[in-house]
């Protein structure tokens, strides 16, 4: 599956730098198509995630209150973006970062403290190269964001240091893997190709553009991934047939659209673009607490029964 | 009048550039002699190891002696000529892993394996270094270059190469760790001689200035390639000792 999704950025590649550049229109679009057909199906999961890690550890699951809870980590870290804008900032990218690293790296046992360094700094690394490989393209999306001369300021610094940002990633992912894998002997994938991926995957995410390359890695990778993983998850011990869980996911995708659809409408009628923007990264922002809290939850109970299963 | 003739270009007392050059070529030549010495006075099953560890210091040899004439003509750093130099030797150090574990069994996927992983480090390195040496391009390809230096260490430290070492014996499982430790330690110098002379410096921080990159790695290279050979040099001679004992 990797495989055939790395050839998919391939390819992508290919058609943007030889055949034909994909204008900001066209990026956008198919961004657009991919949250709809992958994006939000991935996040739509979470429900059905919830129910089966309630009858793994024996426990009844109760909706009302998984949704209570659920809404309660997204107004929490709501409420934290709002007030502290800068922790905000830095909880979401570090939210972003380790969820995208245990989704990448779930072969691997990371219960440990130096196995969530692996994958924080792996998650990082990836966020470096799509952000501040891209920072002539992010600069003016932040500025829409906030157009203050503080955050300009602030802005500079963090591209005057980005090199030092990327040299700093780099050192600490590769210290703390190589530190990991001594400390794990029985943790060790039987080949390194995980690490020949992400060679390939950290090309792609420079070379393709800002927009292009986060819908290559937040779409086609990080979503089709997070979706396989949820089926194995899922189908483990027959509570749900493909068909039901393809149809929950149908089902709750659809009202999660529909809700979005609702917000866009009311917001194209009553804000201006930039608001509308800084409400879009907001709410992408909020729902990655607890999303990331479900995924962790199921590749925690995943690596249990792999490890255990050994 | 006599310098013009016989082509020698005189070597200044301060440049030690050009002096590193040459005594690198000394000592890749000393080396490959005594390799292809040591062949015939060698077990018949280490001889390909030995005569290629021979191999890596002459191909070395023959490059510094040009590098240094290239250094001392033009002034510049021989950048293409190096990574000529590497891209015949680094593979054949790969060679020496799947030689010294064949006998536990070692297939040619993980021969292919090595080759690919060093191949592909060093055209990404080169490409950093030498086609798009501006800070954010060189740092990617620096980065991805990395990559492929640390897929070698993985399978050199945890993956299939330690565990056939593992299981070719003592003595293999020795020889290995401390050709690891070469990879690890001796190799490392590489990327981070890329990352401090190339366009922002360590991470930003100019921390080459004064000081030349061709130092940096002519010390590195003498004593990767004349250490790697010694070390596969004494696991054939232990083995040999053990097998008269």
């Amino acid at each position: 599956m990797r495989t055939w999704l790395l050839l998919f950025g391939c390819a992508l590649l290919l058609a943007h730098q030889v055949l034909r550049t994909f204008t900001p229109e066209v990026q956008g679009a198919l961004f657009l198509l991919g949250i709809v057909l992958v994006g939000v199906p991935h996040g739509a999961a979470d429900l059905l995630v919830s129910t089966q890690q309630a009858r793994d550890l024996g426990k009844p699951f109760h909706a009302p209150w998984f949704l209570l809870g659920y809404v309660g980590r997204l107004l929490l870290f709501a409420a934290v973006l709002y007030y502290f804008p800068v922790i905000g900032s830095a909880l979401f990218i570090l939210f972003s970062a380790y969820h995208f690293g245990e989704t990448d790296l779930a072969g691997l046992r990371t219960e440990t403290l130096l196995g969530k360094a692996v994958v924080l700094n792996y998650g990082l690394v990836i966020l470096g190269i799509i952000l501040l490989g891209h920072a002539e393209e992010v600069r003016p999306i932040l500025s829409v964001l906030d157009a203050s001369p503080e955050q300009a300021l602030w802005l500079e610094r963090v591209i005057d240091s980005k090199m030092l940002l990327l040299g700093a990633s780099m050192v600490l992912f590769f210290g703390s893997a190589f530190a990991y894998f001594v400390l794990n002997p029985s943790s060790r994938p039987d080949s390194g190709d995980f690490i020949a991926r992400f060679a390939l995957l950290a090309l792609l995410m420079f070379f393709l553009p800002l927009l292009l390359g986060f819908t290559f890695y937040f779409i086609v990778w990080h979503s089709v991934l997070s979706l396989t993983n949820i089926l194995t998850y899922l189908r483990k011990d027959g509570l749900f047939s493909t068909g039901t869980i393809v149809k929950r996911i149908v089902f709750y995708s659809a009202l999660a659209l529909i809700g979005i659809g609702l917000l866009a409408a009311g917001g194209f009628a009553y804000l201006n673009t930039a608001t509308l923007m800084v409400s879009v990264i907001a709410g992408l922002a909020m729902l990655t607490a607890p999303h990331m809290g479900v995924m962790h939850m199921m590749y925690l109970r995943m690596r249990v029964q792999q490890f255990q299963g050994h | 009048m006599s310098n013009m003739l016989l082509n020698i270009l005189p070597i200044a007392t301060d440049n030690y550039v050009a002096f590193t050059f040459f005594v690198g070529t000394m000592a890749m030549m000393a080396a490959s002699v005594f390799f292809f010495f040591e062949v015939g006075n060698t077990d018949p099953k280490w001889r390909t190891s030995v005569l290629i560890s021979g191999l890596i210091t002459f191909i070395a040899a023959v490059h510094y002696y040009y590098m240094r004439d290239y250094n001392l003509a033009t002034g510049e750093s021989p950048v293409f000529f190096r990574y000529v130099d590497w891209l015949l030797t680094v593979p054949l150090m790969c060679v020496e892993f799947y030689l010294i574990t064949r006998k536990a069994g070692a297939k040619l996927s993980l021969l292919w394996k090595l080759i690919a992983a060093s191949v592909f480090m060093l055209v990404t390195g080169y490409i950093g270094e030498a086609i798009y040496p501006t800070e954010t391009q060189s740092w990617i390809w620096g980065f991805v270059s990395s990559i492929g230096y640390f897929y070698i260490v993985y399978l050199i430290w945890f993956g299939e190469v330690a565990e056939l070492a593992n299981k070719a014996g003592e003595a293999v499982r020795k020889a290995n760790r401390a050709l690891a430790w070469f990879v690890l330690v001796g190799w490392a110098i590489y990327p981070i001689g890329y990352i401090a002379g190339t366009a922002g410096g360590l991470f930003g921080v100019p921390v080459l200035s004064g000081l030349s990159l061709d130092v940096v790695y002519n010390i590195g290279d003498a004593i990767n390639k004349i250490g790697f050979g010694l070390v596969i040099y004494a696991l054939a001679q232990s083995d040999k000792a053990t097998a008269k004992a």
